[in-house]
This record gives structure tokens, C-alpha cells and sequence, in this order.
């Protein structure tokens, strides 16, 4: 789990509920992402709420077609976790 | 499925932020404390952040009552330490929220290397929760 303090102090990081956000203050939530799988490729793909999908290495691609299906839901979230904790 | 959270650090715990200043080498003084500003001008708080000649005072705020501010007289500060007001309630909100951070992930058995937090230049942190699962 990667959080980012912010140089005013705020926290930025991806939502959970492992610690208690509401204690250290007042939380905003925004949906970043969406696990989804792809009949036509029989694999799970990662969409990116920004814009874009996932693709090969773990880059923004424009295209859906570009995307990576990802064998395993478990590594597809395991990917998106990774690519946007690498852009909080 | 996943969610940016951003948190908006609100100061909640004395403890927290006594330990905070005592990182950027600022007495800490809980109680009902004498607070110094400019020219002899003195104030009541239930903490105080020594900054020289000056003191930051740590007031509870009237609602939520749990929650405190920093008030001071941000102008003799910024005469003496050549900081504007924002640049100091800043640096110690993130210090605060450091400390907020490792204590909440210790006591849900994250472990967080205090030598691997990235300090950027703008003064921004990045840490790494891990946990053996």
C-alpha cells in the first residue's frame, strides 16, 4: 500500500479499508478504474477511468483492443493497483 | 476496482502532533499554556508550539471539539524565521499526518520502513505500507 503526503499535508493514495482514513480526516473517494472481462478475449481487462485501458507493460493504451487481457482476475487487479499507485 | 482517496488531515491528536514537532526540533507544551506573540501580546491554548520567540498555540476548535487549529501571530513568526504562515502550518500538518500514518498502519500490522519514505523537494512524502499476509 502506497500513500503520498501531499506538501500541505493531505493524504493521497488508493482507497481502503485496512486503516481508519476517517480518523486522520475528512475523505474524498473517486473511482479510478474498472475490472472487467472480456468475453471476446477471455481475459480480464483493466479500463482506466482517465481514459484508456492497460496494456503490455503496464502502459496507457487508447484503444481496448490494445489492452492486455490479464489470465486472472487477481493479476489484472494486482496490475491496475501498480500502474495507478504509480501515478497518485 | 479501485479509488483515489485523498484525505484532508485534520488535527485530532496531541500526541501526534507533539511528536511531530519534536521531528522539526520544536518544543511541544500540552496543559492550559501561556502563548507569545508580537510585542508581549499573550494567549490562552490548551498546547503550544514553540518557534523561537514566538509560539504557534494549538486551540480546540468550538466544533468539532476534538479537532484543533493552529492560530499564532503569523506575522512576527514570518519576521524571525522568514516563513510565511502557510509554509509553517504546512510543514508541520505533514509531519503530523507522518505520524498519523505509521501509527494507523501499525495498529493493523503494516510495518513501515521510516528509512525508505521519499521526501521530494516540494516538501511531498511517499511511503510503503507492507504487510505478511
Amino acid at each position: 500500500m502506497r500513500i503520498k503526503i501531499l506538501p500541505n499535508g493531505d493524504l493521497k493514495m488508493l482507497y481502503t479499508d485496512a486503516i481508519p482514513l476517517h480518523a486522520i480526516g475528512r475523505v474524498t473517494v473517486q473511482r479510478a478504474s474498472e475490472v472487467e472481462y472480456d468475453h471476446a478475449r477471455s481475459g480480464w481487462t483493466v479500463k482506466l477511468l482517465s481514459g484508456g485501458w492497460l496494456g503490455d507493460g503496464e502502459q496507457r493504451v487508447e484503444d481496448a483492443g490494445a489492452s492486455t487481457p490479464f489470465r486472472s482476475r487477481a493479476a489484472a487487479l494486482a496490475a491496475e493497483v501498480r500502474y495507478l499507485e504509480a501515478r497518485l | 476496482m479501485s479509488h483515489f482517496t485523498t484525505v484532508e488531515t485534520e488535527i485530532t491528536s496531541l500526541t501526534a502532533l507533539a511528536a511531530a514537532a519534536a521531528k522539526l526540533g520544536k518544543p511541544f507544551e500540552q496543559g492550559e499554556v501561556d502563548v507569545r506573540g508580537w510585542h508581549g501580546n499573550r494567549m490562552r491554548a490548551q498546547a503550544k508550539i514553540d518557534m523561537g520567540s514566538y509560539d504557534v498555540a494549538i486551540v480546540r476548535e468550538k466544533r468539532p471539539e476534538e479537532r484543533y487549529k493552529m492560530v499564532a501571530d503569523w506575522w512576527a513568526i514570518g519576521m524571525e524565521q522568514g516563513r510565511q504562515s502557510d509554509e509553517v502550518i504546512a510543514e508541520l500538518t505533514r509531519e503530523y499526518a507522518l505520524e498519523r500514518v505509521v501509527e494507523s498502519c501499525e495498529a493493523e500490522g503494516y510495518v513501515i520502513d521510516r528509512n525508505e519514505i521519499a521526501i521530494h523537494a516540494d516538501g511531498s512524502m511517499e511511503l510503503v505500507a507492507s504487510k505478511w499476509e
